[in-house]
């Protein structure tokens, strides 16, 4: 089951081979100067920004600073990095090597959510492969933290970008959000993540109430239009006896948990499983309510439905990314070494067309490249508008202006 | 006849009327910097005395009650009680409304003691960041205690002027406001207020999703205002310490006053269990197996067994099962052989050697930024995140519940009684306990003297019991705390002690051993004082250079990094 169309062209392009044609890359299709000016912000502090370059061959380069995108597209092809990190904005210019106490101030606020992480409820692939079913876990991710992040904290500036193998990362570029504090970011990752461990079940997300709050209530719309499609019909969780078993260990009240394996128990396919199961949840739930049991029973079961279905499908974020101000992340635009993949923006509204499988590698780029050099004569034309890539900087471009129109002085920035 | 008036009285009032025009609340928000004259044992006296009550707000929430609930603050009280803090303990059950009898001095001594601890605490990030957290917390608590009135004149004493939304805000927000406050029936909804305010001021109560969200702005019930309160003082705090760090030379320039101040991080330090972090080579790796089983809390033996039968562990594994065998005495060398000989099973050496053994020389300090780090402690591991199929966490917090019960019965626990205890505590979610209970129950006939906090501490209890000597080697420590009478705190714990208290080891867990974190300053080291002032015992500038370096651990994000991005 593992992503057919993308294995050929993983084929085609040999990670040893990267070095070679990456100078290429960075000289014709990375776009430094949207980049850079992205990163500046319309301030002069570019230099106090740190960037990391991987060399090939495992070499680290950390604290690099840029002057200006002339110096950081120089360097690039220079360098050749396999893998370009975009670190936090310091308090002095990095390039003054007599300061040792390097104090992070600035960052993008940044979510980075990795398919591994669901590789308890998804059956169709594990580990580092991906195929289109398992992005719908992303697109989830995607539908619930954008809103969220917009309607509840009125964050406008969002980058969402494929990282290029299996996963995604958000880059929150308000102002409010990039002077936030490592312990402030903290606080929104985990009214973001609606989790509350709890030793009694495995159950990600427990909301103890007898209604939802809205950001869970919100949370459940989006859960449920896909929970369906995804949980039921793609990943079929509850066709083996073990992914059943892994449902009745959500339960937290023993004798319901054994009613729903009794109700689970005559049914075939995963469909009519989860509705003898809610059925048998929601009985339970009436019964309760009819036989006065208190507050505190009550409140074990009365939203079970809805807390399993997020536990199945709500966003699983890697909180320590979120929250370390110097943490480096992935720059958009990099190739990924192992895929060939360039890690391209995306807009959250279209996230359910994104194919990750479709997306442009280096190679297919550098062949479309003198594809169309060879059919038009055509001078004029920017270098990735030759190509695939065209799409992916559109939307980049956009998310930057908008940043300028903020700033309300476009000129400048 | 003499109608002048007794000069004496005057100077009273005189005094009285200054003070309470300089306190005139039982609570403040210590936004000035006290100016007056004070002795030395008295400044080092009520530092000491805060010390101990901000490490009661520690001790209190790891017990696990819910912060600021009721039962928290019951307990907190009567802690306060038993440890005889009797100005703060009066300032906490005030209701600080001023026709009570208002106590200037306990209010005095409360605004000095902070400044006093600012001084101390300003030297680090670690140490500032715990100071605020537990002060704010304090605060919270005290603001919580104040009758309505109480809280309206803090309010207009501090020019604090929070305006409640319109009703027809609240008419408009009806039902997405009544679905935050689940916990308000109709008729307190009806009367209750709401402020609006931009949500990074109640950024925790925004953690704990108790405040409505709406673009940027947060809507908080009134009972809240504590909260809000909080980030006011977390602010003016975070200022006075910025102000002290400044002060610092002039500071340690003062030798009396240094020393008293050195004397009070030695006596925090002596309270937070500090594991080794050189690398010692006092267990091997031929043991590791043994030493799992009978020594290990449940987290390490947990990830110890995963590492056997998958060759392989996450991460946040690595690192935290790393760590504690650093701490636990593993030397690099048996460290990269134990992880390659696993590792090695389900990959190439060269990969290894590519791709881990870089971090695991990293964690000992070999590499990157050479920083030594330090082992976990049970608040960190609590407080991470483990994915569903990560190894790493509290077991006690993150495992599923049938993998709990096979872990806890693992160490050979007799009784069904003895699980039942255990996970009592795990269901009343106080993991600390749950673990400290399993200690008890698998060293039988040994009393707990100690307050778990740290992994290590664990495994180096559980050594000192099994083999009878003090396997403790503290290299890193500072000539005081090795002063320090090993009857006042953990730190140094002798077999003797713990023989002792064979008795008591059916108590689930000796709240006085919690308790002892924040005990009083032994007499010994009081006079040590006068020692370190003649500058024979004070722990050279490099060893506290040393100490707070083992404290950062921001670089770790960054190793981090390096990893988890694909």
């Amino acid at each position: 089951m593992t992503m057919p169309p993308s294995e050929e062209r993983e084929e085609s392009f040999k990670p040893e081979t990267l070095v070679d044609i990456l100078p290429l890359y960075y000289n014709r299709l990375f776009p430094c100067e949207t980049f850079i000016k992205w990163l500046s912000y319309g301030n002069d502090e570019l230099e106090k920004r740190e960037f990391s370059f991987t060399l090939d061959g495992d070499i680290y380069l950390r604290y690099l600073s840029f002057k200006d995108a002339a110096e950081f597209k120089e360097e690039l092809k220079k360098k050749k990095p396999i893998k370009i990190d975009v670190g936090a904005v310091y308090a002095n210019t990095l390039k003054d090597k007599r300061i040792t106490q390097k104090q992070p101030t600035e960052r993008e606020m940044v979510f980075d959510i990795d398919m591994t992480d669901y590789d308890d409820v998804r059956t169709c692939c594990s580990e580092a492969s991906v195929c289109q079913k398992c992005w719908k876990f992303m697109v989830v991710a995607v539908q619930c933290l954008d809103v969220a992040l917009r309607d509840d904290f009125g964050f406008n500036h969002l980058l969402w970008v494929f990282s290029g193998r299996r996963g995604i990362h958000c880059w929150v570029s308000d102002e409010e959000a990039r002077t936030m504090s490592g312990w402030e970011r903290g606080c929104v990752a985990q009214y973001l993540s609606l989790l509350t461990s709890d030793t009694k079940s495995t159950r990600r997300i427990i909301l103890n109430s007898e209604r939802l709050d809205p950001p869970a209530s919100r949370a459940v719309k989006i859960v449920e239009t896909h929970f369906n499609d995804i949980i039921l019909n793609d990943q079929e969780v509850l066709d083996s006896p073990k992914g059943v078993q892994y449902l009745l260990d959500l339960v937290p009240d023993d004798v319901l948990k054994q009613e729903c394996e009794k109700a689970m128990a005559d049914k075939i396919d995963s469909v009519s499983k989860w509705k003898a199961f809610c059925k048998t949840v929601q009985y339970h739930n009436q019964e309760d309510v009819k036989a006065k049991k208190g507050r505190r029973r009550r409140i074990q079961t009365a939203l079970l439905i809805e807390e399993v279905m997020l536990h199945y499908l709500y966003p699983r974020l890697d909180i320590h990314v979120t929250t370390g101000l110097n943490h480096l992340l992935k720059a958009p635009f990099c190739i990924h070494p192992k895929t060939g993949y360039v890690c391209v923006p995306f807009n959250p509204k279209h996230v359910a067309k994104f194919d990750p499988t479709a997306v442009p590698s280096i190679n297919v780029l550098l062949k479309e490249l003198g594809n169309f050099e060879e059919s038009t004569a055509s001078e004029n034309v920017r270098e990735y508008r030759k190509t695939s890539m065209n799409r992916s900087v559109a939307i980049f471009d956009e998310f930057v202006y908008s940043l300028a129109r903020m700033k309300n002085d476009p000129m400048e920035f | 006849m003499d109608f002048t008036r007794n000069p004496r009285r005057t100077l009273q009032k005189n005094y009285d009327a200054e003070l309470s025009s300089q306190f005139p609340h039982d609570l403040q928000l210590y936004n000035k910097i006290p100016k007056s004259t004070i002795l030395i044992h008295e400044f080092e006296e009520i530092a000491l005395e805060r010390l101990k009550a901000l490490r009661i707000v520690e001790t209190v929430t790891l017990r696990g009650f819910v912060k600021f609930s009721e039962e928290w603050r019951k307990n907190f009280h009567e802690e306060l009680k038993k440890q005889d803090l009797k100005s703060l303990s009066k300032l906490y059950s005030s209701l600080g409304v001023s026709n009570t009898a208002p106590n200037y001095e306990a209010r005095k001594k409360d605004l000095i003691s902070h400044f006093i601890l600012c001084l101390a605490f300003c030297r680090s990030d670690e140490l500032r960041n715990w100071f605020i957290s537990k002060e704010t917390d304090l605060f919270v608590a005290r603001f919580e205690e104040l009758s309505t009135e109480g809280r309206k004149e803090f309010m207009e004493l501090n020019n604090i002027d929070f305006q409640p939304i319109p009703q027809e805000e609240k008419k408009a927000k009806f039902s997405r406001l009544l679905n935050t406050f689940q916990y308000m029936n109709a008729t307190q909804f009806d009367s209750a207020d709401f402020y609006k305010v931009p949500f990074k001021k109640v950024l925790e109560l925004v953690r704990s999703r108790k405040v409505l969200l709406d673009k940027g702005q947060a809507y908080v019930a009134s009972g809240d205002l504590g909260n809000l309160l909080a980030s006011k003082l977390r602010q003016e705090i975070s200022h006075s310490l910025a102000v002290m760090k400044q002060c610092l030379p002039e500071t340690t320039a003062d030798i009396r006053l240094d020393s008293v101040l050195k004397c009070l991080l030695d006596q925090y330090e002596s309270g937070t269990y500090k594991p080794t972090t050189t690398s010692s080579n006092t267990i091997r790796i031929e043991d590791l197996d043994e030493l799992s089983k009978k020594s290990y809390p449940p987290c390490m033996r947990r990830m110890h067994e995963t590492l056997r039968a998958k060759h392989h562990l996450r991460h946040a594994a690595r690192l935290q099962y790393t760590l504690f065998l650093k701490g636990a005495g593993l030397s690099l060398e048996d460290a990269m052989k134990f992880w390659r000989s696993e590792f090695v099973k389900v990959m190439a050496v060269e990969k290894f050697e590519k791709e881990h053994s870089y971090n695991i020389r990293y964690n000992y300090g070999k590499e990157g930024k050479r920083c030594n780090y330090a082992p976990y402690g049970c608040n960190k591991i609590m407080n991470s995140q483990p994915g569903p199929e990560d190894a790493s966490g509290c077991p006690f917090k993150h495992s599923k519940p049938q993998e709990l019960r096979k872990l806890i019965l693992s160490y050979g626990i007799d009784s069904n009684q003895g699980l039942k205890d255990v996970m009592e505590y795990v269901n009343s979610q106080q993991p600390v306990l749950a673990c400290q209970k399993l200690f008890v129950l698998s060293h039988p006939g040994k009393g707990v003297e100690f307050g778990l906090c740290h992994p290590n501490q664990y495994f180096t209890e559980s050594r000192t019991i099994i083999t009878g000597v003090n396997v403790k080697q503290e290299p890193g420590s500072t000539p005081s705390s090795a002063v320090n009478s090993p009857a006042s705190t953990y730190a140094t714990p002798s077999p003797g002690r713990a023989r002792e208290n064979v008795n008591s080891s059916s108590t689930p867990l000796s709240t006085k051993a919690v308790l002892n974190r924040a005990t009083p300053m032994s007499s010994r080291k009081m006079l040590n004082v006068d020692n370190k002032a003649a500058g024979k015992t004070e722990p050279s500038k490099d060893e506290v250079a040393d100490w707070m370096d083992e404290l950062d651990d921001s670089d770790f994000s960054q190793l981090e990094a390096m990893d988890t991005t694909n």
